[in-house]
């Protein structure tokens, strides 16, 4: 029977062969590197006006001229193809990822989508292949060294705690280097610190950067702080990180579920006892499942991917649940109005330790050798101490919940075929409820009171509910005028965020009791801050035969934050790109073979920060005291305050060589103008440190991405990636203010001082003179917390578009931290050996505050962060099954570090409420944990 | 057209309903904290400031008290929350609890100037009390530099003082608070300017003065704290928890005091009363005109007279209250528990009866004064012997109260902050520590002890108040020698 159906198709393809002379019809499917369909390929006949574009699955269907013909494959961040037809009926195309991107477009700083070629700055992106492979349940975790420029550090293992996210360098003291995020468009809160009135529980800082919901992300895009990002204004000196969602596609619906299970460790690496593992830490469980649907037509497509994530952390406190969906659509509502919006939801709820600065903490005490020498124990006293710290474990009760919702509306209208309307208008609302039961049980179980105390008992409460509403509006014009392409835009921006804050404290809470009603006493204090941004800005790209761009920017920003002296800010950008390489001169005498692509770029650009609001005003207290009001002296005031201003030059080139390698290199040289300092006012005077556009940074550097191809065949390919960065950060002048601390303890801290880096390490150091006597040199220069060089690496490697392997890592060189726990350890008398050379001890300098300068270590390290493994199944059950895949990774595999610390982690070092976070104080809490998981997605 | 007019007002509508929702005008911004407007001109401003004040005070007192008792000879610091150089005795223009120290005096001088100033005038409801009590805080604020600088600015951003104008200056504005409302505290801090001053005469006048005055009622003017609204970290303007508490007696950030062992019972003076409040710590209190007036009498030649005063004293301490208190947290030290004696067997430099045990069940403290000296350890003491009796009874009726610092001829220096922003007045020299030599030279001992856990002994090392009494003659100590 089977023969008989081959023999007859065989005969009626023969037929129409004969019936319709050459012309006949091709099918096939356009398949990524991974083998997974590439929707929207657009399928041409070469040198014919014949084409088609393949649909969700990838398939297309076409009819050629003959057997002869040959089909141009092309799509977006993909190498165009070429395949001749000949005599294949089914023509199945492997698309390789595009070395040359400067067709892809991108959205990142212009307003508009433009191709990399028109644009004088660098745009860094992750696309939804890179994220696939990270199992990260958080945005930092996620594009952590994903970007060549950035550098991401986690300050703690704890859930939800804050990371250090920096690129070019701090360009302020008065913010962290956090920069501007935005889903879809829209701004959402990037507070990558405690707030204002968060919980104290030691040292973990919560991170509202941790809880941006992560479902359904397509791809990153992460400009640098500096010219690109001008057109932002307000708060983009930091840079820009835009997240873009997925849109479901036309055709059939798909939907895939995925599941991930495995198992978190902590990271032990970085002990000063291998027995604090033994004692606290506990494997945990982690288990994530995900599913998603996604379809559409051409008028209307929608998407939807929820998951479920839990886990049990790595030692008997911490657990967390995630709960996240996103929902997406997009619609042609008329034949020149187009309306997409996505939806996402959060809600993260975890238990914590204490950290850090609280002799509550049980990391921290164990590491900080409140027991001893750990080593020195006897089993007895280790298993004593075990049930003690297990018992002080069960009673801790420190919860955290936060729901989030996201809501990004954009509407884009073509007026014609040249003007284009875009506007864009959502939200990020963020409500997180952290709470500590201290009970009686707890604070004596830690020694804090004698067994029987029954009134000590406080439950504390902060509650913050952060909305922000934004919304920008462009217009976009195209014209061409002979060998000149203009493109117009001007539009504008307006963000309010409201930032509402509560922390209740009740006192004299009986144990059982979880409600602040059942107390001796309850206080409350709320915080309240509000700031509308507002900008307009035109901007012009001029094209000169595509190969020459002229990129001119020019905005108005202005901030309620703002002293009432203070009107628009202007803020200019001025920029340049040509590609050499499309010059006719080029190649004629440099092949393609070996140079693909030559560009230079060179821009200016203004970005800001703005000033804290209400910083601006003068104010007067009245604090609540013992049931009486009192007043005080409260702000100073400043109507002169301002923004500070980043102003950067910077210029480079991308190299495209040999058909293989991709090099960017870009100089930069930023002076942060009017930057914001806080400095203390003279003591004589009584008043309160007032916020102040005194003083001048500078950052300057270079940024080098190399990647390349190494192994390009049907079989095997083999791509790696590695960058390098270098910055040199410097405080210019203070404006004539005196030295002041952003950071740190009173023995050794972070200060600002001309002539020094940003947040430098400060403390006593010991020095011998000239006949060999110790001397104390107080106040000396440590170090720097910012590691001038770092950069991230990358290989993955693809076998038979089945096997794939994945490693990616990142590293710094150059900058330094301070190991806390030892200086803690110090006073219990079990420092690490050879921390001090004797001959200083026995010269009688024994004060911690002297030896401070023996405590700061050399930070660098390299890490890899993640690595893994893919095996796609393919079709499966007659393509019911469109793909099925199995993979394992694992997160924070691998450590090489200089110091005795892991550099990442920083029990002190990030200001509260957006400040100034330099990091660098090693103590007390965990390292991120090491997570194996495995995972299986289906594609239906 | 049409069509597209009627797409762009929708998209403008959207547009104002989802930006409306915050306001019409979206850079309305409104701070709610108070303006200058909402404070000055007010009826009842002048009591909400004079509680300003008194908040004020227990801030100034937690940058000021904590350190006095780590540099002097009461108290080692044997973790890392509160000052390390100071235990060691280095007075360094750039330590940041030096500069706190300064401010937080200068704070409370300007918040009483800008209530005399601009408060008073404009409170229709403004009483005399208040005024004596705006002009009780200016008083006290120069008392504070005279008792812990060698000089200060006297204003923001002024002229730098020497003590003795300082100290003049606390006597004016004392004379002019008791003027306007009699009130003993004023007149003790009056007696207690003299003492620092040298006066002798005049110290016993305003002692008896001040003694008059109270007629026997125990006068004591305390520092109050509120732990249920205090805010932000220990250097916040804002934190009103008692820290020197925080300090000896509770646990949980680092924060481990320890008293010299010929002090141990007299420690905690300050412990937690409830959920909700902190101990008071005593500002100014009855027991100081007695000793300055026994000081006095004994500086005079009337050794016997001032045995008198001192027995009067002792009779008063006898009276001043005691707490009750289980603190078998304390485990002397919380580091290294048992390094330090901690318990009634344990002799000091011979003495018994001086450690308490503190592992069984409660103790029973001071909370006000306390003293191991009677009546009858008294009896014949004459010249220096008698003068070592009255610093030991001074440190041991003060402690906690940051006097002893005082005692020992410890000043500190004028913060670097204030040089570089107030270069007008404040030279490099005014940086630099003028510290008794005879401390110097045993500045890393200063709290030592000598522990023999088997033996049970204890020995100081130094025995401070024997260096204060052999230095009588020098300016740094005893100043009425």
């Amino acid at each position: 029977m089977r023969t008989t159906k081959a023999v007859l198709t065989l005969l009626l393809a023969l037929c129409v062969q004969l019936g319709f002379a050459q012309s006949r019809a091709v099918k096939g499917t356009v398949k990524g590197p991974g083998g997974e369909p590439i929707p929207g390929a657009s399928v041409i006949e070469k040198g014919t006006k014949n084409g088609t574009a393949s649909n969700a699955a990838g398939a297309f269907s076409i009819s050629v001229s003959g057997s002869d013909a040959v089909l141009v494959i092309s799509s977006l961040g993909f190498e165009t193809q070429e395949r001749r037809v000949g005599s294949d009926a089914t023509v199945d195309v492997y698309m390789k990822e595009s070395q040359e991107t400067l067709d892809e477009v991108v959205v990142t700083g212009q307003g508009v989508g433009v191709s990399r070629k028109r644009i004088s700055t660098t745009v860094s992106s992750i696309d939804s292949k890179e994220l696939k492979n990270s199992p990260a349940m958080q945005l930092d975790q996620l594009i952590q060294s994903k970007l060549p420029n950035a550098q991401i550090k986690l300050s703690s293992g704890q859930p939800g705690t804050a990371s250090i996210i920096r690129s070019r360098g701090p360009v302020s003291a008065n913010t962290n280097t956090t920069p501007v995020i935005m889903v879809d468009g829209i701004r959402v809160d990037n507070l990558n610190s405690n707030a204002a009135l968060g919980l104290n529980t030691g040292g973990a800082q919560s991170s509202a950067v941790a809880d941006i919901p992560m479902e359904d992300i397509d791809r990153i895009e992460y400009i640098p702080g500096g010219a690109a990002t001008t057109l932002y204004g307000a708060d983009a000196a930091n840079g820009v990180l835009q997240i873009f969602t997925k849109r479901g596609k036309a055709g059939k619906a798909s939907v895939f579920f995925e599941s991930q299970v495995g198992q978190m460790v902590g990271t032990a690496d970085f002990l000063r006892w291998k027995k604090t593992a033994d004692i606290i830490f506990q494997p945990g469980m982690v288990q994530n499942y995900r599913l998603g649907f996604s379809g559409g037509t051409d008028e209307f497509n929608y998407s939807f991917s929820g998951s479920l994530y839990q886990d049990d952390g790595f030692n008997s406190v911490n657990e967390q649940v995630r709960r996240n969906f996103r929902t997406t659509v997009a619609a042609r509502v008329s034949n020149r109005l187009r309306y997409s919006a996505s939806l996402a939801y959060s809600n993260s709820e975890f238990t914590r330790d204490y950290n850090a600065n609280t002799s509550f903490a049980r990391f921290g005490n164990l590491e900080g050798g409140s027991y001893g020498n750990l080593d020195s124990l006897s089993d007895q006293e280790i298993t004593d101490l075990t049930n003690q710290l297990q018992e002080e474990g069960e009673l801790t009760n420190i919860t955290e919940r936060v729901n989030r919702f996201n809501v990004a509306n954009n509407f884009t209208y073509d007026v014609n075929d040249k003007v284009i309307i875009s506007f864009d208008i959502g939200l990020d609302s963020r409500n997180s409820k952290q709470q500590e039961l201290g009970t009686n049980a707890v604070q004596i179980s830690k020694g804090a009171w004698a067994e029987g105390t029954t009134d000590q008992g406080y439950i504390d409460v902060s509650s913050r509910n952060f909305l922000v509403l934004s919304s920008n509006l462009n217009a976009n014009y195209e014209e061409n005028w002979g060998d000149f392409n203009f493109l117009t835009t001007v539009g504008g921006q307006v963000f309010r965020s409201n930032d509402y804050q509560t922390a209740i404290s009740a006192t004299g809470v009986p144990d059982g009791s979880e409600s602040i009603n059942n107390s001796a006493d309850q206080s409350v204090q709320d915080f309240y801050n509000t700031v509308t941004s507002y900008g307009i800005y035109v901007a012009e790209n001029v094209g000169w035969k595509d190969k020459i761009f002229l990129d001119l920017g020019l905005r108005f920003d202005g901030n309620t934050a703002f002293g009432e002296e203070i009107g628009l800010i202007p803020l200019l950008k001025l920029g340049a790109s040509y590609v050499i390489s499309d010059e006719k001169f080029f190649r004629d005498n440099i092949s393609k073979d070996y140079i693909t692509l030559m560009k230079f770029r060179a821009n200016y650009g203004e970005a800001t920060l703005f000033p804290t609001p209400f910083a601006n005003d003068l104010t007067f207290a009245a604090n609540p005291y013992n049931g009486l009001q009192s007043f005080a002296f409260s702000n100073p005031g400043n109507p002169n305050l301002q923004s500070e201003i980043a102003k950067t030059t910077e210029f480079g080139v991308d190299l495209g060589l040999f058909k293989r390698l991709t090099l960017s290199f870009t100089y930069y040289n930023t002076i942060t103008e009017g930057a914001l300092f806080t400095p203390p006012q003279a003591p004589s005077t009584g008043q309160a440190a007032q916020e102040t556009n005194v003083g001048e940074i500078s950052n300057k550097g270079y940024e080098i991405a190399l990647s390349a191809s190494i192994i390009s065949n049907e079989k095997h390919r083999l791509n790696g990636r590695v960058s390098y960065n270098y910055n040199e950060n410097e405080v210019v002048s203070t404006g004539g203010a005196p030295e002041f601390a952003v950071g740190g303890f009173t023995f050794l801290g972070s200060f600002v001082n001309a002539g020094q880096p940003l947040g430098y390490l400060r403390g006593a150091q010991v020095v011998q003179d000239a006949n060999g006597n110790y001397e104390v040199n107080r106040n000396a220069y440590l170090g720097t917390t910012f590691s001038p060089t770092f950069g991230t690496f990358g290989i993955d490697y693809t076998w038979n578009n089945k096997l794939s392997l994945f490693l990616n890592g990142d590293y710094q060189f150059g900058g330094q931290g301070v190991n806390v726990d030892d200086v803690l350890r110090y006073f219990g008398g079990v420092n690490d050996e050879d921390r001090f050379p004797q001959a200083v001890i026995d010269g009688g300098i024994t004060s911690f505050f002297d030896l401070a300068g023996y405590w700061v270590e050399d930070a660098n390290y390299v890490k890899v962060r993640t690595i893994g493994a893919e095996y796609n199944l393919g079709n499966l059950l007659d393509s019911r099954i469109k793909n099925l895949r199995l993979g394992f990774t694992v997160q924070n595999a691998f450590n090489w570090v200089s110091s005795s610390f892991d550099p990442d982690v920083t029990g002190s070092g990030i200001s509260s409420q957006g400040g100034f976070a330099g990091g660098g104080f090693g103590f007390g809490t965990e390292s991120a944990p090491r997570i194996y998981l495995g995972s299986l997605r289906v594609n239906l | 057209m049409k069509k597209i007019i009627s797409k762009i007002s929708i998209l403008a509508a959207s547009a104002l309903v989802i930006a409306g929702c915050e306001a019409i005008d979206p850079t309305n911004v409104v701070n709610p904290n108070l303006s200058e407007d909402a404070l000055v001109g007010q009826p009842n401003s002048a009591e909400a400031w004079y509680w300003g004040m008194e908040r004020q005070l227990a801030v100034t007192a937690n940058n000021n008290l904590i350190i006095s008792e780590i540099v002097s000879d009461n108290y080692v610091n044997t973790q890392t929350f509160f000052n390390q150089f100071l235990d060691g005795l280095n007075v360094d223009y750039q330590d940041d609890d030096v500069d706190d120290s300064q401010f937080h005096i200068a704070r409370l001088r300007e918040m009483a100037v800008f209530g005399l100033e601009e408060i008073l005038p404009n409170d229709a409801n403004a009483t005399d009390v208040q005024r004596s009590e705006f002009l009780f805080f200016r008083a006290l604020s120069h008392l504070l530099a005279g008792m812990y600088y060698q000089e200060l600015p006297g204003s923001a951003g002024g002229p730098v003082l020497s003590r003795e104008v300082h100290l003049d200056a606390a006597i004016q504005y004392f004379t002019e608070s008791n003027d306007v409302n009699a009130n003993v505290g004023a007149l003790i801090g009056i007696a207690r300017a003299q003492y620092l001053k040298g006066d002798a005469v005049a110290a016993i006048s305003a002692a008896d003065a001040a003694i008059a005055a109270d007629a026997g009622a125990g006068f004591v003017r305390y520092i109050t704290f509120d732990p249920q609204n205090s805010r932000g970290n220990s250097n916040s303007n804002n934190y009103t928890v008692n820290s020197l508490q925080d300090a000896l007696y509770d646990r949980g950030s680092f924060d481990d005091l320890q008293p010299l062992p010929s002090l141990d019972f007299l420690d905690p003076k300050f412990v937690v009363v409830s959920g909700n409040e902190d101990s008071k710590i005593p500002l100014l209190k009855i027991e100081e005109a007695h000793l300055i007036k026994a000081e006095a009498q004994q500086s005079q030649g009337s050794d016997g007279d001032a045995i008198n005063t001192l027995t009067d004293l002792i009779g008063l301490v006898a009276t001043r209250p005691t707490i009750t208190v289980d603190d078998g947290a304390e485990n002397r030290t919380e580091r290294e528990p048992g390094s330090r004696p901690d318990s009634t067997d344990i002799t000091v430099d011979g003495m018994a009866g001086l450690v308490l045990y503190r592992g069984g069940g409660t103790v029973t403290i001071p909370s006000v004064s306390g003293t191991s000296y009677t009546a009858a350890d008294l009896a014949g003491l004459s010249g220096d012997a008698l003068l070592d009796a009255i610093y030991r009874i001074r440190q041991q009726v003060f402690i906690g109260e940051g006097m002893r610092s005082v005692d020992m001829g410890i000043t500190y220096v004028i913060s670097q902050n204030e040089q570089l922003l107030n270069t007008a007045n404040v030279s490099a020299d005014m940086t630099v520590p003028d510290l008794p030599p005879f401390l110097v030279s045993i500045k890393d001992n200063i709290d030592a002890i000598t522990y023999d856990e088997v033996a049970r002994t204890c020995t100081i090392d130094n025995d401070i108040t024997a260096i204060i009494v052999s230095q009588k003659a020098t300016d740094y100590v005893c100043p009425f020698h």
